[in-house]
């Protein structure tokens, strides 16, 4: 499925979480998958978790 | 008489009267906060007596010590009893004990249950309720409760779950329920779906007065309130609690709704007898259980114990392969000896869910040598054998899989495959299918292949050759 992290289109499996589409964000710009995470937050500017479950088309900033 | 000039002219306070609920979702067994949560509950409830608490679901899932007891998740249940829970509804990880577990969970609750999107067979024996009612300071207060389905129609859990129970979209089933809303002063959801979808029911039933939500792991840190309907949701792992006040006129009407969330974690005191039954827990013998037997010694071998892995999550999924990455697996000697639960921990210790994707033999073949490079060193396999050779620059290159059946694989042919979610998310890889949530863990995996067959020998389970 995709999801936006950041704005940018990124393609990640059904029933990922937060955390797994962040990573596979920093796998398509070749950033190391230990690149620290501050904070994440939805669409609608809630802070959430990485371990929370998004849907298709979700989006989520993180910093 | 300047004094009673002023008394006088003062309005006649109008006679409100408030309903107050505290709720928490995706506690995830996080029984260490348990004693937080405790003492914030208590100091609202000297405040406000007639307090209402809920949990959104997924009260389980998330720390051994709860979902691997004999009778899965006394522990949380025990505690949300002590605690006083007054309702709670079911998130789809509820059932990954299975059934006959959350049977007992649900008679073990001295708390009712809420979901009106499910029903089970007779002969399951779960009693739940689609709604409940509460009465406070004469008020009538409904409460619905509904879970999320995915795209095949079930919670998201592993199907397999599924026997036994059914479910129907909440949106079918939530008009049949509305009217609720004529014979109570107040209707609430009690749902995990996930904060968007929460949104989304808001914009379709406004009749709804607040819906107190769960699993998308959503700090909602304030009121917010969509087409007339407030949502909150209180992140996970027992961080956070919402605390909601409603304000009734005279009449019962509703004239305001607002929420806050306290810090449950940055909570100073911890309530002594719950502390208590927390050390209990966390003393027990259960990481010391025994799930399988090594027969035959591992002697600094991470390969053959890479090898079990990916045999645990090729059975637990049906794929026709397996691949378990070289950094996943965190031990490589294994004695002559009873495995135990904290063995398996320490071997897969991520809690990483196994994801199924489709890939051609090409895909597969690009994807071995991305993971060697990714990884730092090769995937290790079931359902095949792969050799390879390294470039000048250490690159893979004349990769060749053959499979358990010892024909090659086929590069135009379409696979099964399984792999867990970091490789799923990290290797960068070409697939044309994203790929689907097995809905389990890889540890999880382990512990039924163990279950299933309990002695072991992979003190030679060599599958992968640099030639």
């Amino acid at each position: 499925m995709i999801v936006y992290v950041n704005d940018t289109p990124t393609k990640t499996y059904y029933g990922a979480k937060v955390k797994s589409a962040i990573m596979a964000y920093f796998r398509d710009h070749n950033m190391s998958p230990k690149t620290p995470v501050k904070e994440v937050r939805d669409a609608y500017g809630n802070r959430i978790d990485l371990d929370g479950s998004i849907r298709a088309n979700a989006k989520i900033y993180f910093k | 008489m300047m004094a009673f000039g002023l008394f006088s002219c003062q309005p006649k306070q109008a006679k409100v009267t408030k309903v107050y609920v505290a709720s928490i979702n995706d506690m995830h067994a996080n029984i260490d906060n348990m004693p937080l949560l405790a003492t914030v509950v208590d100091s609202l409830r000297t405040l406000y007596p007639d307090l209402l608490l809920f949990s959104a679901g997924d009260n389980r899932s998330g720390n051994p010590i709860n979902d691997r007891t004999p009778q899965p998740s006394t522990p949380m249940v025990e505690l949300m009893n002590a605690i006083g829970f007054d309702l709670s509804c079911f998130g789809n990880h509820e059932w990954d004990s299975g059934l006959d577990a959350l049977r007992e969970v649900v008679i073990m609750s001295e708390f009712p249950y809420v979901c009106a999107n499910v029903t089970f067979d007779d002969t399951v024996g779960i009693q739940h309720n689609p709604y409940v009612i509460f009465e406070r300071n004469g008020l009538k207060i409904g409460v619905i409760g509904g879970i999320q389905l995915g795209e095949n129609g079930l919670p998201d859990f592993h199907p397999d779950k599924a026997a036994g129970s059914h479910f129907r979209p909440f949106e079918e089933v939530l008009p049949e329920y509305l009217s609720l809303r004529d014979e109570c002063n107040a209707l609430f959801l009690l749902t995990h779906f996930g904060f968007e979808d929460d949104v989304e029911l808001a914009n379709k039933f406004p009749k709804i007065d607040a819906i107190f939500g769960g699993h998308s792991h959503t700090l909602v840190d304030s009121t917010r309130i969509f087409n007339g309907v407030m949502i909150t949701q209180a992140m996970n792992k027992v961080k956070y609690l919402t605390f909601s006040t409603f304000t009734f006129d005279e009449k019962g009407k509703m004239i305001d709704k607002k929420s806050e969330v306290i810090p449950v974690a940055k909570v100073k005191n911890r309530k002594p007898e719950i502390q208590d039954m927390v050390d209990r827990y966390n003393n027990n013998e259960v990481f010391a259980q025994v799930v399988g037997y090594n027969d035959v010694l591992i002697d600094d071998c991470w390969e053959c114990l890479g090898s079990l892995m990916a045999d645990a999550d090729r059975e637990a999924t049906g794929a026709d392969m397996a691949f378990q990455n070289y950094g996943g697996v965190r031990f490589g000697t294994l004695e002559v000896r009873p495995i135990t639960l904290k063995d398996v921990f320490s071997l897969d210790p991520f809690d990483n869910e196994l994801v199924l994707i489709n890939m051609t033999g090409q895909e597969i073949i690009d994807f071995l040598a991305v993971s060697l490079f990714t990884d730092h060193g090769p995937n290790y396999c079931s359902g095949c054998k792969y050799s390879f050779k390294l470039d000048d620059e250490g690159n893979m290159k004349d990769c060749e899989v053959v499979l358990a059946n010892g024909k090659p694989m086929d590069l135009k042919k379409t696979y099964k495959v399984v792999m867990n979610s970091y490789m799923a998310a990290v290797f960068k890889f070409e697939h044309n299918d994203p790929g689907t949530t097995a809905f389990k863990t890889s540890n999880e995996a382990l512990i039924d292949y163990l279950a299933k067959h309990p002695h072991i020998n992979f003190s030679k389970a060599l599958r992968v050759t640099e030639r």
